[in-house]
Parts: structure tokens; C-alpha cells; sequence
């Protein structure tokens, strides 16, 4: 296999894999039916919810549902969810982002488009980039509130649940994206309803991933979830700095437009909060074990010298 | 976006007739030159056989080494090369530092040939035309090169990129504007924060437009691909030679430093196949066991001012004493081809940036602050080269490889490893007192070596 797809064929084909599996409910209650708290494992990261306790139906979701419906069952509606969020995510880090998410893989391919037809993506300035990071993280925090106070009896907004929006079905791309192809395969029956703006976000997605990489993944709502939990994971970027020549290029190809692995000078964790593990820098990476994924400080994956560049 | 557009510039005058002022630049060179020129290049051609003879007699040479020292005659084979790709319309782009991104002069059809030279009769005359005999030596054996009529490679150019990473490149092309046609390159002497990135990669593209003017041709993306990839074999084949140096000590430094002097006077697909053709033979030799030289001479790393063909009197004394070099901080030694251009995408802007961020990013030029990729780069090569001392060429004159040979022989004498600076120039007049200094350090690491036993 050529070198610069040493990394990224494979996790093109974990991330077709993932989607079929996801869209055909191998997992979740399709497969271990109503058990309790099996029930209730959710892929962290997927913003999608398909229809309610699918497996792609993401812990947002399932704390805005909870807060919704006036806490009634307090441990499996939210104190397992978000156990079982964590364990997760404390296992894989945010590998679910580059290689499972069902929205990384529609952004993957639109930058594999644009980059054969020879445009340019749009390279956001360190300011916007901060500014859209900061974003999600408010995002979460508002739609958690809002549910929250739509939950709480004492606000008097609970009368209005079933009629006002819940916010993150609106905004999330996921919906038009995957409800529709869905209804014409029969998963889904053709009355679902798609929210106005969700389509609207959906398209904004799409053209904005086309331009800027991997666009969605810098404001998701799950993904600033999981990046609360990321960098105590069990899966590591780390860094040598001593074989390292400062050269950059982990930086220029990182498509989070990530600094810290080309920075740090000492330590050895170079994971950022806002690292994907898509490992774009550590493929492209021309010093011999410079940059490696471990898991729990074993190697599984190191960047390979220069010698074995395929030209 | 605004950036990548082609800007209307005034088309580059041939060898610079200027509408400016003309301060007698031609008339000064003529009366210093004084007729003397062709006698100095002969000096010059003279000194290239005598070290030519001097590697082609080493022993255990290997038999792929033949070729780069023929190419290394350059008066010879490589100037009526150069002669027969002018004649037939290419433009030939002359480089003073490796700050130069080679691959937009290759792309553009021109030939890339590095100017860096350590030739010692035409000093003088630089000297005497610049006027500061405290600058370095290099510098002014490239200026009185240009002031020669007809000197091998010089008077090729009809174009020389000239970076600024210190004063005495800086004032080149400032002095020679009026006989040559020179474009300054802005070399940042910091290299952190976004602007400094920005404005660098300007600068790569003020050369593209420029080369696009020279030749006439445009820089496409299929092109540029293509120079691109030229070049990364080449990189490639440099660090297999790299590897294969590790495996045992089978070439002589002096070899070595040749071949990687020659990566941007050669042909480079040339070069390639025949660095390739070395490392093959090497790989056997490291197999076999067969060393170039005692099997308990010092390994020993040279750092500091380039080193340029062919003043090649450092690297003779040391392994004349008896060490072997075993490895090299130089900008013309390793560092020559040691960091690629590697492409996410090969999207127009993509490469630029690419081809920006190789030539600033992990260069470890002294003109830099804060330097820490220097003082990795040769802990890490003394750590994995094997390296018992390192020498510091400290070129008179050259004042920020000075200032960094203090600093970093400190630094290494703090870490326990010997370090020694020769400050030195061009001529022959300090060889007897560098050899005493040399050898006086390698019994030092010999003592080091019994005391650890």
C-alpha cells in the first residue's frame, strides 16, 4: 500500500463499515432488543438520531430527551448514559470521530472531491478556528440549559415541551442527510419528519465541508462532549521530540488545523482537545518514529522515515 | 486568495540595465579585475584537479564514488552541459543559499545551479570590491567569481536568487544589482507566529512569479507535481544514503560531503540514480563489514560554516590524522536534502505552502532565534550517529556560525561531549596549526575512550 494511504484507506474502509452497520441496527436495541442497560449503550460521538434508540442516537440527544421528560428513571436516563459515555471515550478517545462517525465520512469525501478537482480548501485563520472551537462548546452548553429548563417543572416552560423545538434534531446535518436515503431503503417509515432547518444545516454543511476540511467536527456538539473526556483516554497521540526536525508539515496537513504535535518541544502527549485520531500528521510525518499512536503506552501505529516515500 | 494571482511586474532585465543611477559598478569590476580573470580561473580549475586527484586517491573509495568526482570537475563535463541546455533557449537560475526552493526554478523550466563555492584566488578581488575584510570568506569567493568574465557556473546565470539569512548575502545583491540580475529572497530570522509564515510564503511566490518571467513558461500544477517529485527522490535517496552511513563507517566524510556539494550543481535526476547506485554498493560494504578506515578511528562530526568544493581542508586534516567523519551539521553536508517537501494535496496553494514550510520551518540555519532545531538536530545525530566529538568550522568572518559554535560547544562540553571550534579560512597558510589542534583532540577522545574501558 502507497505510504500517504498507509492510514487513510483503512480508516476510509472502518468508516463505510461503521455506516453500514449503523444504518442496518447490527447494534443498540435492533440486535439486544430491550435488555436493560445494554439498551442503553450509544456511540458517543454519532449526532444522528435516526429514530429513538438507535445506536447512532448520541448521549446529546439522550441528555436533552431526559432532561425533557421531567428526570423520571435518574439512573438509566442519565447516570448510566453518561457512564457508559465515558467509559467509551476513556477506551477510544475520539478515534469514534475519524473512523466511526457517520458525519466524517460524507466530510472525507467531499475534501477527496475537491482535492481532485484541484481547489484549495479555505485555511482558517488560528482566531476563527479558536472562535468556532469556543462555539460548540457554548452551543452544548445552551441546548443542555434550554432542555433542561424545559424539563424543570418549576420553570413553567414545561407545558410548552411538546410544541417548542428541541434544538439539536434542528441544527443537526445528520438528519436530512441520512433520514431521506433511510426512507428509500425502507429502514425508516416515509412519514418521518425531516425539520426545515435541518435541511438548511445540512446544506450549509455541505458546502462548507467541501471548502474548509473536516468543517462539522469543529463545532460538533458531541465531539466538544467528548472532548472533556479525550485527553485522559486510553488512546494516545504522542510525540518524540528529539526526532523531531520542527519541519511542520504535521501542522499544514492536520485538517483540525492543530499546532500542539508541531510545538511541543518536551512532553510526550501531544493528544489535543480537539484531535479527531484521524493521524493525517503522523502518515505524513518523514522521521522515523517521530509521532505514534498508543494505546495505554503501547505503540500500535509510529510515522515511518522518509526511505519508504513512494515517489 | 489574493495572494496565489500573478501580479503585473516589469519583465526582469538581462544582466541588469538599469533605469537607477549608475554608480560605475561595471567600471570598478573591469579596473579591479585588471585582467587578471583568466589567470584566476585557471587557479581555480587548478585547485579543483588537485582535490579531484586527492578523492579520486583515497583509499577503499568506493567504485560508484568515480562518478561524482568526474561531475565535481565541473569546468569539464558539467559547464558544457549547461552550455548545451543554454543554447538551446533554457535559462540557467544561479542560488546562493539553500533557502532557494529549487523545485519552483525546476518547474519552471530552468536550470537550478548552487553558486556556493570555496574557491581562494578570486577572495581578493571580492574583498577588494566589497571592501570589509572581516566578512567571510565564502562570500567573497562568490563575489569575486561574479566579477569574473568567464568563470565555470557564475557566468552561466542569467539569474541568481540570493536568500538573506545573514549581512554578507544580504549586501550581494545589493552590490551586484547593476551586472547581474538578482532577486533578494526575505529570510525571517524568526520563525514563529503566523504573519512570519505568511509573509515567507509571499516571498515564495515573488520568486515563482519571477522564474515564470524569466523563462516564459507558467508554473502549472502538473509541473510543479512534477518538480516536486523530482525531488523528493532525491530526498529519498539521500536518506537511504543517510541510513546506510549508519550501518558502519564505508564512506570517507570527504566523499560524502562531495556528493551532497554536487545535489544542486548536478543534473538531480542524474544525482538521484547515482546516490542510489552508491548506497547499493555501501549496503554491500556494511554487510562485509568493510570499513573505509581503522576500525578504532574517531567518529567524528563536523558542524558549522558550509563547507564548499573545493576547499576541502578540514575534512582532509581530520581524516588524514586518523578519524573518520562519520556524520555532518552542515548546510552543505547533510542538511543539503535532508527535509522534504511533503504535499497533502496537490492543489496549487497546497504545494506552495508545502514547499514554503521546508525551506523555513526545519531549517537550522544560525541567522535563526530561537534556534532549539540546531541544537536537537545535532544532539540527536551525536546520540544515533555514534559521534565521540564534534568539530565546529568557524569560518573567519562568518559571524553567526561563530557566535553558535560558542554556544553550542558549551553546550555540548556541559552534556560531556568533547567539542572543539577551528576557526579558519580559505587559504592554505593555518593547515599546521589546525592539524596540531585536531590531533591534540582526538588523542583527547582516545583518552575518553580508555578512561570509559
Amino acid at each position: 500500500m502507497k505510504r500517504q494511504h498507509r492510514i487513510s484507506r483503512p480508516r476510509l474502509a472502518f468508516q463505510i463499515a461503521a455506516l453500514v452497520l449503523f444504518n442496518c441496527m447490527v447494534f443498540g436495541v435492533a440486535s439486544f432488543g430491550e435488555t436493560p442497560y445494554l439498551r442503553d449503550i450509544y456511540w458517543p460521538n454519532a449526532t444522528t438520531k435516526f429514530f429513538a434508540d438507535a445506536p447512532t442516537y448520541s448521549l446529546v440527544y439522550k441528555l436533552q430527551d431526559t432532561t425533557v421528560a421531567e428526570f423520571k428513571t435518574l439512573y438509566t436516563d442519565i447516570v448510566l448514559p453518561i457512564f457508559i459515555f465515558i467509559i467509551l471515550v476513556l477506551i477510544l478517545g475520539r478515534v469514534w470521530c475519524a473512523w466511526l462517525c457517520p458525519l466524517g465520512l460524507p466530510q472525507d469525501l467531499l475534501s477527496g472531491l475537491r482535492k481532485r478537482l484541484g481547489i484549495p480548501y479555505y485555511r482558517m485563520s488560528k482566531t476563527v478556528g479558536d472562535a468556532l472551537h469556543a462555539t460548540k462548546y457554548l452551543a452544548l452548553f445552551l441546548i443542555l440549559s434550554y432542555t433542561v429548563a424545559l424539563g424543570m417543572p418549576g420553570t413553567g416552560l414545561s407545558q410548552l415541551r411538546t410544541s417548542l423545538p428541541i434544538p439539536y434534531e434542528w441544527i443537526d446535518p445528520n438528519r436530512a442527510l441520512y433520514v431521506y436515503p433511510q426512507i428509500w431503503l425502507g429502514i425508516l417509515p416515509p412519514t418521518t419528519i425531516v425539520p426545515i432547518v435541518s435541511i438548511g444545516t445540512t446544506i450549509f454543511f455541505l458546502v462548507l465541508s467541501f471548502k474548509i476540511r473536516r468543517f462539522w467536527c469543529h463545532i460538533c456538539p458531541a465531539g466538544a462532549l467528548m472532548g472533556l473526556v479525550h485527553k485522559e483516554s486510553f488512546m494516545q497521540l504522542t510525540k518524540d521530540a528529539t526526532k523531531c526536525t520542527s519541519c511542520r508539515i504535521c501542522a499544514r496537513v492536520c485538517p483540525m488545523g492543530i499546532e500542539d504535535m508541531y510545538k511541543e518541544k518536551t512532553s510526550r502527549n501531544v493528544t489535543a482537545r480537539n484531535c479527531t485520531h484521524c493521524y493525517s500528521c503522523l502518515e505524513s510525518c518523514p522521521e522515523d518514529g517521530a509521532l505514534s499512536a498508543t494505546f495505554l503506552g503501547k505503540k500500535i501505529l509510529t510515522s515511518k522515515s522518509m526511505v519508504d516515500y513512494p515517489v | 486568495m489574493s495572494l496565489l494571482k500573478r501580479k503585473e511586474m516589469k519583465p526582469m532585465e538581462k544582466n541588469g540595465k538599469n533605469t537607477q543611477a549608475d554608480s560605475g559598478a561595471r567600471e570598478r569590476i573591469k579596473s579591479l579585475v585588471a585582467g587578471r580573470g583568466a589567470d584566476m580561473t585557471a587557479n581555480s580549475i587548478k585547485k579543483i584537479e588537485v582535490e579531484a586527484q586527492k578523492l579520486a586517491s583515497l583509499k577503499n573509495k568506493p567504485a560508484a564514488m568515480d562518478y561524482f568526482i568526474d561531475v565535481a570537475r565541473i569546468h569539464d563535463r558539467r559547464v558544457a552541459e549547461i552550455n548545451k541546455f543554454k543554447a538551446g533557449g533554457g535559462r540557467v537560475v544561479g542560488t546562493l543559499c539553500n533557502f532557494v526552493p529549487v523545485e519552483l526554478i525546476d518547474a519552471a523550466g530552468a536550470l537550478p545551479v548552487a553558486l556556493g563555492c570555496g574557491y581562494l584566488p578570486p577572495v581578493g578581488l571580492g574583498e577588494a570590491y566589497l571592501g570589509d575584510p572581516n566578512m567571510c570568506s565564502i562570500v567573497k569567493a562568490c563575489a569575486g567569481c561574479m566579477m569574473i568574465d568567464d568563470f565555470p557556473l557564475f557566468s552561466q546565470c542569467d539569474a541568481i536568487i540570493a536568500p538573506t539569512p545573514c549581512d554578507a548575502k544580504l549586501k550581494i545583491s545589493d552590490e551586484f544589482k547593476e551586472v547581474k540580475a538578482i532577486v533578494p529572497m526575505n529570510v525571517p530570522r524568526i520563525k514563529q507566529g503566523e504573519s512570519i509564515r505568511r509573509q515567507w510564503i509571499q516571498e515564495i511566490i515573488t520568486v515563482r512569479n519571477r522564474m515564470e518571467m524569466l523563462t516564459g513558461n507558467k508554473i502549472t500544477r502538473k509541473r510543479l507535481r512534477e518538480s516536486i517529485e523530482k525531488y523528493q527522490r532525491a530526498h529519498k535517496a539521500w536518506r537511504r544514503l543517510l541510513d546506510t552511513r549508519r550501518k558502519g563507517d564505508v564512506l570517507w566524510g570527504r566523499h560524502f560531503l562531495l556528493i551532497a556539494w554536487l545535489a544542486y550543481v548536478d543534473d538531480i535526476a542524474r544525482w538521484t540514480e547515482n546516490v542510489n547506485k552508491l548506497s547499493d554498493e555501501l549496503e554491500k560494504a556494511a554487510s562485509e563489514k568493510k570499513n573505509v578506515a581503522n576500525g578504532d578511528a574517531p567518529r567524528v562530526m563536523i558542524a558549522g560554516s558550509p563547507i564548499m568544493w573545493p576547499n576541502w581542508k578540514l575534512p582532509d586534516i581530520v581524516e588524514e590524522v586518523g578519524a573518520v567523519i562519520v556524520s555532518d551539521e552542515l548546510c552543505s553536508g547533510t542538511r543539503v536534502l535532508y527535509d522534504p517537501v511533503v504535499v497533502d494535496e496537490w492543489t496549487e496553494r497546497a504545494m506552495l505552502d508545502a514547499i514554503a514550510d521546508r525551506y523555513l520551518f526545519p531549517s537550522t540555519c544560525p541567522c535563526f532565534t530561537p534556534n532549539v532545531e540546531r541544537e536537537e538536530n545535532i544532539i540527536n545525530e551525536v546520540k544515533n550517529g555514534g559521534v565521540e566529538g564534534v568539530i565546529f568550522h568557524a569560518m573567519q568572518g562568518c559571524h553567526l556560525h561563530t557566535l553558535d559554535a560558542t554556544r553550542l560547544t558549551n553546550m555540548l562540553k556541559g552534556m560531556g561531549i568533547p567539542a572543539l571550534t577551528i576557526r579558519s579560512e580559505l587559504s592554505d597558510g593555518d593547515i599546521g596549526q589546525i592539524r596540531i589542534r585536531v590531533e591534540a583532540f582526538l588523542e583527547m577522545i582516545q583518552a575518553n575512550r580508555a578512561e570509559v574501558a
